[in-house]
């Protein structure tokens, strides 16, 4: 697919602009084929329907490749680089890896969307320097000229009907930053402030009660009290000491958020799969694990750090 | 060792000085009752598992009755660690 081998250490993260089955496939499958044929670890993270037409394409040859359910491991966009992308990558150093990743599919909601492109955008920081070739099929038939105009900037090469462009468009930062966009609270948020490590019980338990009233039951509950517990201990460790915690619910989720006067600085926080031996740096890993969907706005003002939850 | 409350950034040192007297016994299994314990944050499940690696030869670090975050947290970030069990 490449005109040119890629460097040894070169990461590689060109787009697929496909329309119809028969571009997906073969915009897929050969790149599937010349990793296996090169001894690869290849893996392909997509919707189910689109893994099922690569996987008939491939046969026999399906048992090397690693399928991912990208709706399920990718719900929320902020953990596919850990869980998905530098889980594979990571658990095969030594040569080249292989993925396709399909992020952004028709039926994304606009309140995903924002992460999505992001994430998307910051897979290229995440990987500087790995030998490891990420494609991102998109759906040209299905996704807005929006979406499709935002590809080209967070990746560096477009593919569409066989050929290869060089993005004269490509602005990562510029991407991560349009969409660090405000986030209004509606009306019926309930809200509770806290400062200090003495508050934290109290705000956690304020939380599991508002989010128990809001349908939360079980897992779901354990986890809403699990993020709320890492964000404002955040805020009192590494923010400004003190913050605000707002609650409601929007249709089949119930919305969670902390904000606080700091300024999270580093747009890799919380998608860094850190050492098993390294003793921290898991709390916000864990919000993005947990979550349906976690979006961020860093401001004047400071950080807030919104997730989802399905009830 | 009997673990009661709570395990979050105020009661952290405390908890990790337990468990580092802990680690120095000389027993092969090593118990940490946590029937009582309400919460314990991410930071706290991570100290149990520096814990568990630290300790030599084939001791183990045996959790009793841990409140739901420990193995939702152990499964998240330490699939399939050794030296750790927990007893439901």
């Amino acid at each position: 697919m490449t005109a040119t081998a890629p460097g040894p250490q070169e990461f590689v993260h060109p787009a697929l602009f496909y329309s119809g089955k028969q571009q997906y496939v073969t915009g897929t499958v050969p790149f599937v084929l010349e990793g296996l044929a090169k001894e690869e670890p290849v893996a392909v993270a997509a919707p189910p329907d689109r893994l099922q037409l690569i996987k008939d394409q491939l046969g026999d040859q399906a048992r090397r490749v690693h399928f991912v359910d990208m709706t399920q491991a990718g719900r929320n966009p902020g953990r596919i680089i850990p869980g998905v992308l530098r889980q594979f990558a990571d658990a095969h150093t030594g040569g080249r890896v292989r993925i396709i990743g399909e992020p952004i599919w028709p039926g994304r909601s606009a309140v995903e969307y924002p992460a999505c492109v992001q994430h998307e955008a910051l897979i290229n920081e995440a990987f500087t320097g790995r030998a490891v070739t990420i494609l991102c099929p998109y759906d040209v038939d299905g996704l807005d000229q929006g979406v499709l105009r935002d590809a080209w900037a967070t990746h560096p090469v477009v593919v569409a009907e066989g050929s290869e462009t060089a993005s004269a468009a490509y602005s990562p930062e510029a991407v991560v930053a349009r969409y660090n966009q405000a986030l209004p609270v509606p009306p019926a948020a309930q809200a509770t402030s806290f400062e200090g490590s003495g508050q934290l019980t109290a705000v956690r338990e304020f939380a599991v009660r508002e989010g128990e009233r809001l349908g939360l039951e079980g897992a779901r509950l354990q986890d809403l009290q699990l993020a709320v517990a890492e964000l404002t201990t955040n805020s009192v460790v590494h923010g400004a000491g003190d913050g605000t915690l707002r609650i409601w619910a929007e249709d089949k989720q119930v919305v969670c958020e902390v904000q606080d006067a700091g300024r999270l600085t580093d747009p890799l926080a919380g998608r860094r799969p850190p050492a098993p031996e390294r003793p921290g740096g898991r709390g916000l890993l864990l919000v993005n694990h947990v979550a349906d969907l976690v979006r961020i706005h860093i401001g004047e003002a400071g950080t807030t750090i919104r997730f989802y939850i399905g009830r | 060792m009997y673990a009661k409350g709570e395990i979050g950034v105020s009661t952290r040192p405390m908890w990790q000085e337990a468990l580092g007297q802990l680690s120095r016994r000389s027993e092969s299994c090593l118990y940490v009752e946590m029937s009582q314990l309400t919460f314990i944050d991410v930071a706290g499940v991570t100290d149990l598992v520096m814990t568990a690696r630290s300790l030599s030869g084939h001791r183990l670090l045996v959790l009793d009755q841990p409140p739901f975050q420990v193995p939702r947290i152990l499964d998240l970030f330490w699939p399939g660690l050794g030296g750790i069990e927990v007893a439901a």
